[in-house]
């Protein structure tokens, strides 16, 4: 009876491709869909049953999830190299799409979908991924942003697509590309001087004040709002200029009832009003305590006071049907993915693959702080979808393929020799000392007995 | 250097998630409490249930002054006025499932539907008299309302809201959408016209209304307030009874507490509404409507009041123009731009009126009191009082009345008599009299509408004239003259007061709810209070009384009874209006009506008074006894024939 191992079965590249790969994240991954999942059928069970849609959800997220993963494993054949190799024409085709949400009818007021019929697929999520791609693939053999002005070609990149998801109008997806940004440019190298300026002149330029003329087309309200956001008032010629911060005046009234929602989210009249998402998602986020209220009671019925539970708002369905529990796990199995991540990004010696991973990383890690930091009043309120979680087909498509490359980085870890990408010392590093008798301080008898008498016997 | 960098990403997001992780802590361990009570509390909504006004009756307690009458409410649903995305979504999506099309479709038929609605409501609104939008603010800032006094989202955000009130009939709202024709509860007023200043109207409640009224948070708790205030959109008392006797008309809403469970609803606890209690006045109907007939036949605006005695119940209280209560609204504009008739104004505790020589049984008794004089004092009258002013201090009688006494000098209405009566007491102690006859204070029915009369006084005259008293004054309130003026229920009070024999009361307008009685006995004899009660018997019952043509003239059926009466015939400044638009009445403006007051007051029957009475007829040319006396002597008839003189 001849003996059969498993390994002979299995062809000599699967099992080497299955032995570097980043388990914990595939299980995070999973786990984390399946606490989505949960949540979505929480929120669905919330909603009107007239309201119809609703009650498909968590079977079109189940098909999502199945989606996602098949982009992940897609995703992990490829070798990354040759998506890489495609960075230039994937963003070309991206911007594209972006383009042509344009020219499409409004979906619920805005240019973000694209209707295929059977979903709807959001362009900016693509682009997110792509941006990625294309930075790391356009960094990984140069230095030159290691100049302020290399730091501007970037910066280039980074705002187109930003712009173009602006219009759409997406504010949320659009503020993702800075931390990337900002991540990736910093993982690769780029000077701390140049990086710490930048942010400063950002964070400047935030708070400048700008005046700003009160007109007719304002509304009392609107005004009174403005007034209450703004530094200091100007009356010239009769005209009333409200000097506010940058952002602020550039603002639909809309986005300024939010900020103000966020501000002033302990002032109980603003807080019923302007703040009521935010304040909504915190009752039911606190209410969920330490372990949340368990098992399905007719207490759901509250979340539907809770507008965009299912997307935005997943994470406080989560901590008010499992509490800190599920919070902290939610956490924690992101905290996974992110040690296994770095762990992938320090592994690998090739530069594109290093950038790409914390491009990855980065990513996940604005969404889900942004998220995250809005459902508990951390941050204002953005359209922003917790990665994983929220219910939306693009948006887990395109995550799952992210960390499909991120595995995939992993599990083509090439040899290289020589010095690792990226490591430059902060002062400039001193030649090599010559390698053999000439050396300084060389020892010429331990030289010969360590030389190998192949190198001797040449001698 | 990398692997630093790594470290420090590393960092950040370690960092970054323990900062969320403690927000989390926070919320839901510090708060989390909180948070779980007040999401208890959000599973449950309060449904208020609407509490019935109370209604007015006359005093027989049979006849309905206001009541609350069924009619239909064109009601709009909140998403729709506020154009909640949502709720149009839902719309929509029921259209299409409706008439089997796609979305895209139903959405034009819902913006085709909307369009309707809106017209539909605009001409409704239009054929009621009510301003649309500002009927839409109203409900949008009650709901406001209740979401503030809540603290989350309210049922009424799902709800219809009546747009316009008070339709007839039910409307068929095919084509529409949103929009809903419900039945509804309105204030009716059966008697129209008569008595609408009395009675009073409802409105609205107001933004300073709900300040002022509303129990403000902390002084109770939320289901107290919710239940007790005025939430916008409610109705409440805008004058006259209605609004004098609110808190008992009002009544307390009723609450349903409910708890929502996956199949539905759940009654926590309820508690049912507390009806408003009836109200009833003292005034009779048929006695009203006797008394505005005879005004309108006569074509003749003015006022008339009559007093139950010795009770001093209003029984009548006429102010002629009225208004229909029904119609306020609708003919508000018309109403608030009748410069010249001014029909909003309670005429007969409102308006001041120089009350001419129906002050001389009053001047009478304090001279009388004061021992100025004697029944058989005799004082002279020559036409005039002074020989070199021929144009000024006459007696309407030029020829004079001789040596006469206070009897005499009451029966003549002599006004030399009293000039010098006013001389011989002084200003100060004849503003005491008027004021010991209650003028110088509200006649204290309750109504918010009273008025003071002005009974100059040192005070007054220093701040609106400058100076301070001079004989002529004493002179001219003696005779009702010069810049005192009375409104025509504190004249009927007088005369109970005086038919009473000296006890002074407030009057009686509503069973419930007014305010506390004030009375006083006067320091009065017998013999003083005979001497004016038989002046004032001779003015209408004796021959050569100024008021006897119009009691026993030619062509008069006598009423058979007694009487004692005073007319008045006052100068009065004529009426204008703004008409050089400067934003007050100066002698630039136009005059719009002019001519004398014309009173007649007093009590019956002499000797046993069971009713006291004051007519007053503006702008009228010819004396108080002509214009007022047939209208006093209709009263009289009717209140016999009513039996409140038996």
């Amino acid at each position: 009876m001849p003996e059969i191992r498993i390994h002979t079965l299995m062809p000599e590249t699967l099992r080497k491709y299955l032995r570097y790969t980043s388990w914990p994240i595939i299980a995070a991954m999973i786990t984390l869909m399946v606490i989505g999942v949960s949540a979505i059928r929480v929120s669905e069970q919330a909603d009107e049953a007239d309201d119809e849609g609703s009650q498909v959800r968590m079977e079109r997220q189940i098909v999502y999830c199945g989606l996602g993963l098949g982009a992940f494993v897609l995703v992990t054949f490829v070798p990354y190299h040759r998506i890489g190799q495609i960075a230039y024409p994937l963003f070309a085709v991206t911007l594209c799409l972006l383009v042509l949400v344009f020219f499409l009818p409004r979906i619920r007021n805005s240019h973000r979908w694209i209707d295929l019929k059977i979903m709807l697929v959001q362009p900016s999520e693509i682009a997110k991924l792509s941006y990625v791609v294309l930075l790391a693939w356009y960094l990984r053999y140069r230095d030159n942003y290691r100049r302020l002005l290399g730091l501007l070609v970037p910066l280039l990149l980074t705002l187109v697509p930003m712009a173009l998801i602006l219009k759409e109008p997406d504010l949320g997806t659009s503020l993702l590309f800075l931390p990337t940004l900002f991540f990736v440019m910093f993982m690769a190298g780029a000077k701390w001087q140049h990086m710490l300026g930048t942010l400063g002149i950002a964070i400047v330029l935030l708070f400048l004040p700008v005046p700003q003329a009160t007109s007719g087309r304002m509304s009392p309200a609107e005004i009174t709002d403005r007034r209450a956001l703004a530094y200091f008032s100007v009356q010239y010629r009769g005209r009333e200029y409200l000097f506010s911060a940058a952002p602020l005046a550039a603002m639909e009234y809309h986005q300024i009832k939010r900020i103000d929602g966020w501000l002033r989210q302990g002032d109980a009249e603003v807080a019923a009003n302007k703040g009521y998402q935010l304040r909504q998602s915190k009752m039911i986020l606190g209410s969920g305590r330490f372990t949340g209220r368990g098992g399905w009671s007719d207490a759901e019925t509250a979340f539907r006071m809770l507008p965009d539970d299912h997307t935005d708002f997943i994470f406080s369905i989560v901590g008010g049907q499992w509490g800190f529990a599920g919070c902290a796990a939610v956490l924690m199995l992101y905290g996974v993915i992110f040690l296994f991540g770095v762990e992938i990004a320090v592994v690998t010696y090739d530069p594109f693959g290093r950038l790409l991973a914390i491009g990855v990383l980065a990513i996940l890690f604005s969404q889900i702080i942004i998220n995250v930091g809005m459902t508990m009043g951390l941050m204002p309120i953005t359209g922003m979808t917790l990665p994983l979680i929220s219910y939306g087909g693009s948006s887990l498509v395109v995550n799952c393929a992210a960390l499909g490359l991120l595995v995939n980085i992993g599990q083509r870890r090439p040899i290289l020799l020589g010095k690792r990408p990226f490591e430059y010392d902060e002062k400039e590093p001193k030649p090599p000392a010559p390698y053999g008798p000439l050396a300084e301080g060389a020892n010429w008898s331990r030289w010969r007995k360590e030389m190998p008498s192949s190198h001797r016997d040449r001698q | 250097m990398y692997k630093r960098r790594v470290k420090i990403f590393l960092a950040i997001v370690v960092i970054s998630f323990l900062g969320l992780g403690l927000r989390l802590l926070y919320l839901q361990g510090v708060k989390g409490q909180d948070y779980r009570e007040q999401f208890e509390r959000s599973l449950q909504h309060v449904e208020l249930l609407p509490a019935k006004r109370g209604s007015i009756f006359d005093r027989t307690g049979t006849r309905p002054l206001a009541i609350d009458k069924a009619c239909f409410d064109f009601c709009l649903h909140y998403g729709f006025l506020t154009r909640d995305r949502h709720w149009i979504r839902l719309q929509k999506r029921q259209i299409a499932r409706e008439l089997n099309i796609s979305f895209d479709e139903a959405a034009n038929v819902y913006e085709r539907r909307a369009k309707r609605t809106w017209e539909l409501a605009r001409r409704i609104a239009d054929a009621n008299g009510v301003d649309l939008d500002e009927s839409v603010k109203r409900i949008i800032r009650r709901v406001a309302t209740i979401r503030r006094i809540v603290g989350m989202d309210v049922r009424e955000q799902r709800q219809f809201h009546a747009v316009v009130g008070g339709l007839d009939e039910k409307l068929v709202l095919d084509g529409t959408v949103g929009a809903e024709c419900r039945p509804s509860r309105k204030r009716w007023y059966p008697y129209g016209d008569l008595a609408s200043h009395v009675i009073g109207f409802t409105g609205q409640v107001s933004g300073a209304e709900q300040k002022r009224l509303n129990i403000r948070e902390g002084q109770a708790d939320w289901l107290a307030r919710m239940r007790s205030n005025y939430l916008g959109g409610d109705t409440l008392g805008k004058s006259g009874i209605e609004k004098m006797c609110e808190p008992i008309l009002r009544g307390v809403r009723g609450y349903r507490r409910l708890k929502r469970v996956r199949s539905g609803y759940k009654v926590l606890d309820e508690a049912p509404a507390v009806h408003g209690r009836d109200v009833h006045l003292t005034l009779d109907m048929r006695l009203q409507k006797t008394l505005v007939d005879v005004f309108r036949s006569r074509g003749q605006t003015g006022s008339a009041v009559v007093l139950s005695l010795p009770e001093g119940q209003v029984l009548a209280l006429v102010s002629e123009p009225a208004y229909d209560l029904n119609r306020y609204y609708a003919e508000f504009p018309a109403l608030f731009a009748d410069e010249i008739g001014l029909p909003l104004l309670n005429r007969a505790v409102q308006k001041r009126y120089p009350p001419g020589s129906t002050v001389k049984p009053i001047v009478a008794l304090g001279a009388l009191s004061a021992g100025v004089i004697t029944r058989q004092t005799e004082l002279h009258c020559s036409g005039r009082l002074f020989a070199d002013t021929p144009g000024r201090w006459r007696c309407w009688n030029r020829n004079g009345h001789g040596d006469i006494n206070v009897v005499d000098a009451l029966k003549g209405s002599c006004n030399v008599f009293f000039y010098k009566l006013g001389n011989m007491m002084g200003s100060q102690q004849l503003g005491m009299w008027f004021d010991l006859f209650g003028f110088s204070d509200l006649p204290g029915t309750g109504l918010s509408e009273e008025r003071a009369s002005l009974v100059p006084n040192a005070r007054w005259l220093r701040r609106t004239a400058r100076r301070g008293f001079r004989p002529g004054d004493a002179r001219q309130m003696a005779i009702g003259q010069g810049s005192m003026e009375v409104t025509p229920l504190h004249v009927a009070n007088a005369m109970a007061a005086i038919a009473r024999g000296g006890k002074f009361m407030t009057p009686i307008l509503s069973l419930e709810g007014g305010p506390k009685r004030i009375s006083r006995a006067l320091t009065l004899t017998g013999a003083q209070v005979e001497a004016v009660h038989s002046g004032m018997h001779k003015v209408v019952d004796e021959r050569g009384g100024t008021a006897y043509k119009y009691f026993h003239g030619r062509g008069v059926a006598s009423v058979g009874i007694p009487i004692c009466g005073k007319t008045g015939t006052a100068q009065t400044p004529p009426q204008r209006v703004d008409s050089n638009g400067n934003g007050r009445i100066d002698g630039g403006d136009r005059i719009v009506r002019s001519g004398d007051t014309a009173w007649c007051v007093g009590f019956a029957p002499y000797g046993n008074p069971q009713i006291a009475f004051a007519v007053v007829v503006e702008y009228v040319e010819g004396g108080g006894g002509r214009n007022a006396g047939p209208i006093a002597l209709e009263l009289i008839r009717a209140c016999l024939k009513y039996g409140y003189i038996r």
